[in-house]
């Protein structure tokens, strides 16, 4: 029987117990605590088939007797090889590889006969794969803090040469120049940090199972290796596997959207 | 979870509510005895109002209590079970999820062989727009499987058994509903097509679509509060663009989502397990 069942019935035969005591001893029971108890026995059949329907919540509570309950540990690692997502549920490892469709061609600017072709292909595509395949469009933003210190550096530059001129008392055309060099910078500057630049990746995960870290991995890169494959014939796409780095851009909330584009905003 | 189960539990609660009745029934509370009827009149609706309603009734127990689960180290799923929480480099970015089906837009079509090639060329042109009017990170996902061709067609003959009993029993009504027997036909015709299409040697896939919607903040309360934003544009965009029925996850559909941002059941069986 599994846990899940086990505290149901539990539950729900401590609930009989109270109502069958209430009907046996009604005669020697004072009324307050009739009432108590036929309230508790109907909280306990209620709550019986609550942990049944949200187990984790209920045993997570009942386990742990706090407002926050843990209901997983860690998210996932990586293979060695760090293209291969692993986790853990219950007993059983799962491997998760992720593909990217390299796909640069707008759908719009395409003519009516592509258009038909285009969503034919991409049918077959999702229909290729006989385990259960995920297909992602992401919107993220683009980590710029590497262009933007850049430019920053720029700006620093021009301002202290534009300050050294003027410490020098240089020539009025050329502090008009470094300062029109600072303006330009200043600009720049602001023109990016106006709007966070956004890049378009589409993304396909499966996922295999195995009774330990290296069966799941070794399933995982078969089928996606197949996949990859019927995708690239199917959609005459260049289909490649991400490695971790790439991964954790897919999936952590804060490499879609980079602190930096953040605090910019 | 299997439906039949599920069922079954219901009852078994409903029985041990029934034994709560039994023992009120054998005893006179008076005042007392009015308080526990109507208590356990509640309880006996609230039972399979918490089968079908769980995105309700869950976020509203844990709200009360103020229970906040942690799904993963580092991560928690708000009282109200409708967003995940990360906390990194001193901001809090905040993941929601909305449900997307495509039952309205294709499933119910009468004839969806008829000017498909013009739908496939509108929707997806309405796809592009839809995303590129979006301004903030989203992330739009479908996972599909190839059912299971038995059960797919019994299932859809099944429904075509159904329907045609009450066609017929309308037909042989002393008043005929033409309205309703139009509407019946309807969808006679519409199953009719399905089991065409699948005796033509079409797979029957089955679609998942749902989408991630992420925003961040100083504050974990900021970061909620951006994401009812950014949920509110999402919904709308996506589903006016594409007409889509669109609607937010909460509780356990909040957290298989959240899994299979990285997880994906590996077979239909494990997948309906899940949902």
């Amino acid at each position: 029987m599994q846990t899940r069942e086990l505290l149901f019935y539990s539950i729900l035969g401590a609930s009989f117990l109270l109502s069958f005591f209430v009907i046996g001893f009604t005669l020697y029971l004072p009324n307050f605590m009739k009432f108590i108890l036929i309230f508790l026995a109907g909280i306990l059949a209620y709550f019986a088939y609550f942990s049944f329907k949200f187990d984790y919540i209920a045993m997570a509570l009942i386990s742990q007797k706090s407002k926050r309950i843990k209901t997983g540990g860690q998210r996932y690692w990586f293979s060695p090889t760090g293209d291969v997502l692993i986790t853990k549920i219950g007993n059983t490892f799962y491997a998760s590889v992720f593909l990217r469709i390299h796909s640069y061609s707008s759908y719009t600017e395409k003519t009516d006969e592509e258009k038909v072709e285009f969503v034919r292909l991409w049918e077959r595509a999702l229909g290729s794969s006989e385990q259960p395949v995920s297909f992602s469009s992401i919107i993220a933003y683009i980590n710029r803090e590497a262009y933007i210190s850049a430019i920053n550096e720029r700006l620093l530059k021009a301002q202290s040469k534009y300050e050294e001129a003027k410490h020098k008392e240089a020539k009025g055309e050329e502090i008009e120049r470094l300062r029109g060099e600072v303006a330009m910078w200043k600009n720049i500057l602001e023109h990016i940090k106006a709007t966070p630049s956004r890049n378009q990746l589409s993304i396909v995960i499966v996922t295999q199972k195995g009774e330990n870290e290296e069966a799941a991995v070794a399933n995982a890169k078969t089928v996606s290796s197949n996949l990859a494959i019927n995708l690239s014939a199917i959609l005459g796409v260049e289909v490649t596997q991400l490695n971790q780095h790439e991964i954790e851009a897919c999936i952590e909330a804060e490499k879609i959207m980079p602190s930096s584009e953040v605090v910019l905003k | 979870m299997k439906f039949e189960d599920e069922v079954a539990k219901v009852l078994f609660s409903e029985i041990g509510l029934i034994a709560s009745f039994w023992a009120l029934f054998s005893s006179d509370l008076g005042i007392f005895g009015i308080i526990d009827l109507i208590f356990l009149i509640a309880l006996v609706a609230l039972i399979p109002f918490t089968m079908f309603f769980d995105y309700l009734v869950l976020p509203f127990f844990t709200n009360i209590f103020g229970i906040v689960e942690i799904p993963a180290e580092g991560y928690e799923i708000t009282k109200k079970q409708d967003a995940v929480i990360k906390y990194i480099n001193g901001i809090y970015y905040a993941v929601g999820y909305i449900g997307a089906s495509i039952y309205e837009y294709v499933l119910r079509r009468e004839e969806p062989e008829e000017n498909l090639e013009g739908r496939f060329i509108q929707g997806l042109e309405l796809w592009e727009r839809a995303i590129a009017s979006i301004k903030f990170p989203i992330k739009f996902s479908i996972i599909s499987f190839q059912r299971d061709l038995v059960a797919a067609r019994r299932e859809l003959e099944e429904q075509r058994d159904y329907w045609e009993y009450r066609l017929s029993k309308e037909m042989q009504a002393t008043m005929p509903n033409a309205m309703e027997i139009d509407n019946i036909q309807r969808k006679i015709r519409v199953l009719d097509v399905k089991l065409n299409r699948m005796s033509a040697g079409e797979k029957p896939l089955g679609v998942l679509m749902y989408a991630s919607v992420y925003a961040c903040g100083l504050s974990k309360e900021a970061a909620l509060k951006n994401l009812e934003v950014a949920i509110k544009e999402a919904t709308v965009t996506l589903g006016n663009a594409l007409d889509l029925k669109v609607s937010r996850l909460y509780g356990r559909d909040l957290k298989n989502a959240f899994l299979f941002e990285y997880v994906i059941p590996p077979s239909e069986k494990e997948l309906d397990a899940l949902l």
